[in-house]
């Protein structure tokens, strides 16, 4: 056996690689993420070799490929990268994740996984974020392709009806949507809730009526301390978009409704 | 009550939401809590309003304004005279 390939060998370049990322997290490298994202991947055998199964191998790859900014639409900055085999990459949109030529992350991907899939933060995390970016990629051209105008020429936009129905919403995002609402309760349920409100009203008064009810149920089901990390997740989740977004001055006030009832 | 904190980035059609929200229920401290939420967020109403959209939001039993200062006056008195009583 050659000396590289003796298993002592290659657990001291997984403890090398773990301090590598470490030493990442805590800097301020713009490319950062990018950077763990290549130690993950050339150290993947050896992770796999000591340890680590492919799942936790893909779980943690997932992890930092969201930890990169939203662009100020709201989407995500599409991503390639090579895996081991030159010709094998993982690429990241809105829509679809490819691992090794397996559709991982795409939506009638998630839809055949169970409730008891899900049951990983990681993969709960990501399934959201993807299925809200989905949604919103659709809500976007949805509201694009009116053409119906009102007096002052501006356009009218969808009626209220068209919106609450959600007919222009593929149905597998409607069910996949139920699978992860239905889910136990967690920040990530309040975050598809909240994305779930602003896609059916347009009405201020509505929305912040059912971010209310939406915020006693999340104070009816969560601890405290989940409450706070709730509060900075969904900061974090909204902290790329433009200042002036509805959407995220709407982040914004639902969680200081939620602030003042959490200390009512 | 004091204040529990400052919520600062909020706007008024949520706060006004709120109060209408809180004054349906019933809480029995109800009218204290509005108070509490009106002194959390006074600063967020020093600017004009819009009647077509803040009118009818607020209360009958309260003079509506759209100067922002004073609706938030007028709320703040009206509610801290029903937790009174």
């Amino acid at each position: 056996m050659a000396f590289k390939d003796i298993f002592g060998n290659t657990m001291w370049k997984v403890v090398d690689a773990d301090k590598k990322i470490q030493t990442l997290q805590e800097g301020s490298a713009t490319d950062k993420y990018d950077q763990i994202l290549d130690i993950l991947r050339d150290n993947r055998k050896n992770y796999l070799m000591n340890g680590q199964t492919q799942d936790e191998w893909t779980d943690r790859v997932l992890f930092f490929s969201f930890q990169k900014p939203i662009q100020n639409d709201g989407s995500y900055i599409e991503r390639k990268f090579k895996l081991e085999n030159d010709d094998i990459y993982i690429t990241e949109d809105s829509n679809n994740i490819i691992l090794q030529n397996e559709p991982v992350f795409n939506i009638s991907y998630l839809i055949s996984k169970t409730s008891s899939w899900f049951n990983s933060e990681t993969r709960c995390e990501v399934a959201t974020k993807t299925l809200v970016n989905a949604i919103n990629e659709k809500g976007i051209n949805f509201y694009s392709t009116q053409t119906e105008k009102v007096e002052d020429g501006n356009l009218a936009g969808p009626s209220d009806s068209e919106v609450l129905s959600l007919s222009w919403l593929p149905s597998d995002y409607v069910t996949l949507h139920n699978t992860l609402a239905g889910l136990t309760y967690s920040k990530y349920t309040y975050y598809l809730k909240l994305c779930n409100i602003h896609l059916r009203y347009n009405d201020p008064v509505k929305i912040f009526s059912e971010i209310d009810i939406e915020n006693t149920t999340a104070i009816s089901n969560l601890t405290t301390s989940q409450l706070n990390d709730l509060l900075i997740f969904i900061r974090d989740t909204y902290s790329g978009s433009p200042e002036d977004s509805v959407y995220t001055g709407n982040a914004e006030a639902a969680c200081e409704m939620l602030e003042f009832d959490m200390a009512q | 009550m004091t204040v529990v904190s400052t919520l600062n980035k909020i706007d008024v059609i949520p706060i006004l939401v709120k109060i209408q929200r809180i004054e349906s229920s019933a809480l029995t401290n109800k009218y204290m809590r509005i108070v509490d939420l009106l002194d959390s967020t006074q600063s967020n109403f020093n600017k004009q309003l819009d009647s077509d959209r803040h009118f009818d939001m607020v209360a009958d039993h309260v003079v509506f304004s759209e100067t922002g200062s004073e609706l938030w006056q007028n709320l703040r008195d009206r509610y801290n005279e029903l937790a009174d009583d």
